[in-house]
């Protein structure tokens, strides 16, 4: 999990993919509208990039996506307004 | 009867920086020094280049989106590393101390005439190598090892470097934004100077260095200065 200002992101990951849920001042943050990329790279440097898309509420995911324990993702957010971006960086448990 | 007499001193262009810092959520490219922040948008046809890279120094397409009177960082994804390259003319003072923005060959009586290069790098992510010259940065702060302290107050060693090589004689300010004024430590033999970090927070470190001027005719020397940002963040509320 991670807060970038006032906006709380929260990578999970899963046998499934990927899922982010969006939450500002403990209020959902409905997903449509917004997409995620995500880049990480592997032990090899190999680098991936991975976009979520909105499902439903507050969760974009990636289905059948695998990210590494100990992975380095850099998370770019771009809001329904088409150009604003929030970034923000996880380490993967 | 009271005369009051006021004197508002405005810094010269020449003293200002480049950085980059976060504004509502999304970071922007800040022209000013100390508390000043002033109209970078006006200043975008100044920027020559501004670029993205990700953890593996990959360049990412990077451009700037001015959003009213600020010029917003707007890449295809998330960067590790953000830097940005600002030529700012050339500036004479005349003898009584007023600073024209023309060189020598205009203002041959001038005290001082010289080219003023602005330079930014951000840390925006975790490095997974030390900082490496970038680039458009004549003049770059790398911070010596990849990870940075994770509390203000610890110590950070930097090099300073000029054409990617480590210069002696640099100027640092351990904080461009809080306490311009503050006493330059000045880069040694191998360029580096140790720091402690300053601010649970926004960090803007600068440096500056005089380099020869290459249009003699009109500039006595080239002022290149340049900041490096990053954030320390603060503990969980």
């Amino acid at each position: 999990m991670r807060i970038t200002g006032e906006t709380m992101l929260e990578l999970v990951t899963s046998a499934d993919g990927v899922a982010l849920y969006i939450k500002e001042e403990d209020e959902e943050v409905p997903s449509a509208g917004i997409s995620a990329k995500l880049t990480f790279f592997n032990s090899s440097g190999a680098k991936s990039e991975v976009t979520l898309t909105p499902v439903s509420g507050n969760k974009l995911e990636a289905k059948g996506v695998t990210i590494p324990s100990g992975s380095k993702v850099a998370l770019q957010l771009t809001l329904a307004d088409k150009v604003s971006k929030i970034g923000a960086n996880f380490i993967i448990k | 009867m009271m005369i009051i007499a006021s004197a508002i001193t405005v810094a010269p262009a020449r003293a200002h920086g480049i950085y980059f810092a976060q504004r509502a959520t999304q970071l922007a490219l800040i022209y000013g020094v100390g508390a000043d922040d002033l109209d970078a948008v006006k200043r975008l046809p100044l920027v020559q280049n501004i670029s993205g890279y990700d953890a593996e120094w990959n360049p990412i397409p990077t451009k700037l989106r001015a959003a009213g009177p600020l010029p917003l960082v707007d890449s295809e994804s998330q960067p590790t590393v953000v830097a940005a390259v600002l030529f700012n003319g050339i500036w004479s003072r005349t003898p009584e101390g007023e600073w024209l923005k023309k060189g020598r060959d205009e203002v041959p009586n001038a005290t001082i005439s010289e080219k003023n290069f602005k330079y930014a790098v951000h840390i925006a992510g975790p490095l997974t190598a030390p900082l490496r010259p970038l680039p458009g940065q004549t003049l770059q702060i790398v911070p010596v090892d990849a990870a940075l302290p994770a509390l203000m107050g610890q110590p950070l060693k930097l090099r300073v470097l000029f054409q990617g090589k480590p210069v002696a004689g640099a100027r640092v300010l351990t904080d461009f934004v809080n306490d311009p004024d503050g006493k330059p430590i000045k880069s040694a033999a191998d360029g580096s100077v140790t720091i402690k970090v300053r601010n649970q927070g926004l960090n803007v470190i600068c440096a500056i260095f005089d380099g020869p001027s290459d249009e003699p005719a009109k500039a006595d020397k080239m002022e290149h200065l340049a900041t490096l940002s990053f954030v320390l963040p603060h503990a969980p509320e």
